[in-house]
């Protein structure tokens, strides 16, 4: 079987890093298009595998473009990888030209449940005194459940708000943006596209967001990395 | 008041869970082919995220502004006796509404009366985040287990489960 990591131009020089289960890499050419490949067996998601994916796949980035493959994803040999990319050829072709010269950075937002039920309890005048009444163990469950439903739907309304800056910032300094949900506390996933030159101006946005929301967001920034949001 | 730290730029996400939702959820696919390996992982990332709010997560809110209360008193002084005076008022037939509020609750979950008390000692020993829940005395220790961010989730995961355990039970007895 083999791993393949990701589709490059055929002129892409390929990388040295070993891939998974610590196998030498090598690239399959069919026409314009090449892929990254290495020996693999019985596959599983096992930390160093996972993150030998992520050096080979960050290397090719460093020597060119790539579209990155999910992990795990195993062909039974070059001549059917060759045949993959042969009938995907102009797909393939077209998302190299779009996220071509293109890194992906991602935004990781993560809520701070408790400041921002501060801030949305002390803002509400209405809803403190709701709070005055309601909470605290002497208060029956029904009205501690309503009480916490309430706080919540405000806390959520904050936290769309917020969400909406946040996007609105980041995408004005990246030429695409994916915003998906996160398992709480985190409220949003982002991926922003973005060229290199780009990103001075990615970790200002980054920075203000952070003096202007830190107190109840933390932002979990990363990248450089393949573009694996804007390649489906 | 929680200051956040911004470590700024990192080459990948920090978590195996953030690198796995990338490398896994995103990227090209070939149809054809199928990762047989990877099916069980791919059904865990995709249930860790559904989520649905639900009446443990209100009373995680509603937990929430007990320790507002705590930190309000220690930030402001003059501000809490002030919100106290003037809630001072209506405050003990509110107090006495929902004492028997709860105990209507009660005799409802249990028929008539009932083991009420043992049931109370069994919770306790079961999860110490629910009692914590119900007396203020100890809200103190509930304050330190915030610096701890993972234990206190972890607690409150606990406390939510004791919660559906006795729920379940109740109308396995109604």
């Amino acid at each position: 079987m083999l791993c393949v990591y990701g589709v490059v131009r055929s002129a892409h020089p390929g990388v040295e890093v070993t891939g998974v289960q610590s196998q030498p890499t090598w690239k399959v050419c069919s026409g314009e298009l090449g892929a990254i490949v290495s020996e693999a067996s019985d596959l599983l998601a096992r930390r160093r595998d996972v993150e030998a994916h992520l050096d080979v796949l960050e290397q090719a980035l460093d020597r060119g473009d790539v579209l990155p493959y999910r992990f795990g994803t195993v062909v039974d040999d070059a001549p059917a990888l060759c045949g993959v990319l042969e009938r995907s050829a102009s797909h393939y072709l077209d998302l190299l030209a779009r996220i071509g010269g293109r890194v992906q950075m991602t935004v990781k937002v993560v809520r701070d449940d408790d400041e921002s039920v501060r801030t949305v309890v002390t803002s509400d005048p209405h809803l403190r005194q709701q709070v005055s009444l309601r909470r605290g163990s002497a208060a029956a469950w029904t009205d501690r459940v309503a009480l916490g439903e309430r706080v919540a739907a405000a806390v959520d309304r904050l936290s769309q708000q917020d969400l909406e800056l946040i996007t609105h910032r980041l995408a004005t300094t990246a030429d695409a943006i994916e915003v998906a949900p996160a398992q709480p506390p985190a409220i949003a996933s982002i991926a922003l596209l973005a060229r290199p030159d780009q990103l001075a101006e990615l970790d200002n946005a980054v920075a203000s967001l952070h003096d202007t929301l830190g107190q109840r967001m933390r932002f979990e920034y990363a990248g450089p990395m393949p573009a694996y949001s804007f390649v489906s | 008041m929680t200051v956040q730290s911004y470590a700024g730029r990192a080459p990948r996400p920090s978590s195996l869970a953030d690198v796995l939702e990338l490398v896994l959820d995103k990227g090209l696919v070939i149809d054809a082919y199928v990762r047989v390996s990877l099916v069980g992982i791919e059904l865990l990332t995709i249930d860790a995220r559904i989520v649905v709010a639900s009446v443990d997560t209100y009373l995680r809110f509603a937990e929430a502004t007990n320790r507002l209360d705590l930190q309000a008193a220690s930030n402001s002084e003059g501000l809490p006796q002030m919100i106290g005076e003037l809630t001072e008022g209506g405050a003990s037939s509110k107090t006495k509404g929902a004492l028997s509020g709860a105990a209507e609750e009660v005799s409802g979950w249990f028929g008539s009366g009932g083991d009420e008390d043992d049931d109370e000692g069994e919770d306790e020993q079961r999860s110490n985040g629910d009692a914590r829940r119900r007396r203020p005395s100890r809200a103190s220790a509930g304050r330190s287990e915030r610096r701890s961010r993972d234990g206190d989730s972890g607690r409150r995961a606990r406390a939510g489960n004791g919660q559906r355990q006795r729920r379940a039970s109740r109308d396995e007895e109604s």
